[in-house]
């Protein structure tokens, strides 16, 4: 959907927490570090806030606007909680929620504990999950290395172009003093790593870690007399794959290309356009699949693409320049969102994209649904 | 010492025609009785029409090798005897479905593509698993021609 002038809105402040182990805070708490510097970072008193969007760690009980509210102290005239943590949807919320007139200043915040905390991530992932347990595929990986497998076979993809994804990805977390993983890892250290699911690795899987991230979301009337300039959405869309039968398509995830369809044609441009591309990186294998499904390089064509260096520092389109969840943190997507908006202010130093004006920002909510945002410093007119 | 095996309800009306059928070497999907639609995993309303009602349908324990995970990491504790496993997803012969399974072996001899039949494998008095191998016949007479 595009968002048209009059009903337009910008993120105007971000805020993170250092990710990885926090352990004498609870999820709320570091939540809350997370939402006064978003606060600080849109010079804007939480009194100014109208509308609270809280997510729920997935697994957890962290979170909800009930919990966040005597920390935060604050009666927005509308609130709610996420249920699945997820920033793209969270932002598409509080989207809605503006141009309904619910709220016009929406604060959105998320805390994790899930390294500390030991949340086991072990478990069948994406529906029918006793027929999966007892077939022994638990994790997230399981599915995932079945789908690259598969490309494989299709495509003729190999191991080594995979690994260009967390390579990739570690290259620019070396440049992110908040990224958990930044030694130096090279293609020859990726395929040295032995299989965790074959043909998937560590480097393969997410990080697991603490910490926080919030953002404030305002109408565009309000955004232009704020501290920093404000980060526009151009368009939103989502598709849900929620029938979610034991098909292909669950592990290929053709209805990303979906998503991509009705973004591009809601901001009126194409992948050429796009300067820089968060993409969730649960596992290396939903960054291969969403290069295809948003058109930066061909069906099947995504492990040549990645192994010609394109999404590396330097390359034709950066991708996940924190170093994603395979390098930075696991933030079920906040932390890209974070990074994108300050790759668009150009405050990002070492690894700053020059002239970066337009960042896609896509995650998938497991084998459930996916939603995306073309955002930019320019507004829609 | 691992901890054991994940079993099936064998209480759930909606699963237990599939687990008697398992335990005399059969496979059985459900189908609505009122528009036909095949069922997998088994739900207990049809995700087609709606309609509550379901007969069970023997169907040919092989299939193709659509895809598979070989976990080398016991991430289910469960399973740690068994490492390296492989996980296939199997397309049902002739029915439109897909079914996840265990593979017999350590998935090194495993190809997307391969014929696969089932077998069932007694794991306590009430339950038997169906799990999955290479279909030896097809791939000796692949190797023949």
């Amino acid at each position: 959907m595009r968002l048209r002038p009059g009903t337009q809105v910008a993120i105007v402040g971000v805020g993170a927490t250092e990710q990885g182990e926090i352990p004498d805070e609870s999820a709320e708490e570091i939540a809350v570090r997370a939402a006064v510097a978003a606060l600080a970072d849109a010079g804007l008193d939480k009194s100014a806030v109208d509308g609270l969007i809280t997510c729920k760690a997935p697994l957890t009980t962290h979170g909800t606007d009930e919990s966040m509210g005597p920390l935060l102290g604050i009666n927005p005239a509308y609130s709610t909680t996420l249920d699945y943590g997820m920033g793209a949807f969270s932002l598409h919320l509080a989207s809605m929620a503006i141009q309904a007139g619910l709220a016009s200043t929406i604060l959105l915040t998320y805390g994790t504990k899930s390294r500390t905390e030991r949340t086991s991530f072990s478990r069948p992932i994406g529906g029918s999950s006793d027929w999966l347990r007892l077939a022994g595929l638990v994790h997230v990986a399981g599915p995932a290395s079945m789908a690259v497998r598969r490309h494989m076979h299709l495509y003729g993809t190999t191991e080594e172009q995979l690994g260009w994804v967390s390579v990739a990805q570690r290259e620019w977390a070396q440049m992110n003093p908040l990224a958990v993983f930044r030694t130096p890892m090279s293609i020859d250290d990726y395929l040295a790593q032995p299989y965790v699911v074959a043909p998937l690795r560590r480097a393969d899987l997410t990080v697991i870690s603490d910490g926080g991230a919030a953002i404030v979301v305002t109408a565009e009337d309000r955004a232009r007399d704020l501290a920093k300039t404000p980060v526009h959405l151009l368009s939103i869309a989502q598709q849900s794959a929620i029938r979610n039968e034991q098909n292909p398509d669950k592990l290929m995830r053709p209805w990303l290309a979906e998503i991509a369809s009705r973004l591009y044609s809601g901001a009126g441009i194409g992948p050429d356009q796009v300067d820089v591309a968060y993409l969730q990186d649960g596992t290396s294998v939903w960054v291969l699949q969403m290069l295809e499904a948003y058109g930066f390089c061909g069906p099947g064509a995504a492990g040549p693409f990645l192994a010609a260096g394109n999404t590396r520092p330097g390359g034709r389109l950066p991708v996940n320049t924190h170093g994603g969840q395979l390098s930075e943190s696991y933030t079920h997507n906040w932390m890209h969102l974070y990074e994108a908006v300050r790759q668009l202010r150009g405050e990002c130093g070492d690894r700053q994209v020059p002239g970066a004006t337009v960042a896609l920002h896509a995650q998938t909510h497991d084998f459930w649904k996916g939603a995306a945002t073309l955002l930019s410093t320019e507004a829609n007119t | 010492m691992t901890s054991p095996k994940p079993l099936p309800d064998l209480d759930d009306p909606l699963t237990e025609p599939f687990w008697s059928a398992t335990r005399e070497g059969r496979l059985v999907l459900p189908e609505c009785t009122n528009c036909g639609y095949l069922q997998w995993p088994p739900v207990p309303v049809c995700p087609q029409c709606q309609h509550t009602g379901r007969r069970w349908l023997e169907v040919p324990a092989a299939g193709t090798l659509w895809s598979y995970a070989v976990y080398h990491l016991a991430l289910d504790p469960a399973f740690a005897d068994e490492i390296p496993y492989a996980v296939g997803l199997v397309e049902l012969d002739g029915v439109g479905r897909n079914m996840y399974g265990i593979m017999t072996g350590d998935g090194s001899a495993l190809k997307i593509g391969a014929r696969v039949r089932g077998i069932f494998v007694p794991a306590t008095d009430q339950v038997t698993f169906l799990r999955w191998q290479l279909d030896d016949a097809s791939q000796a007479e692949g190797e023949a021609t």
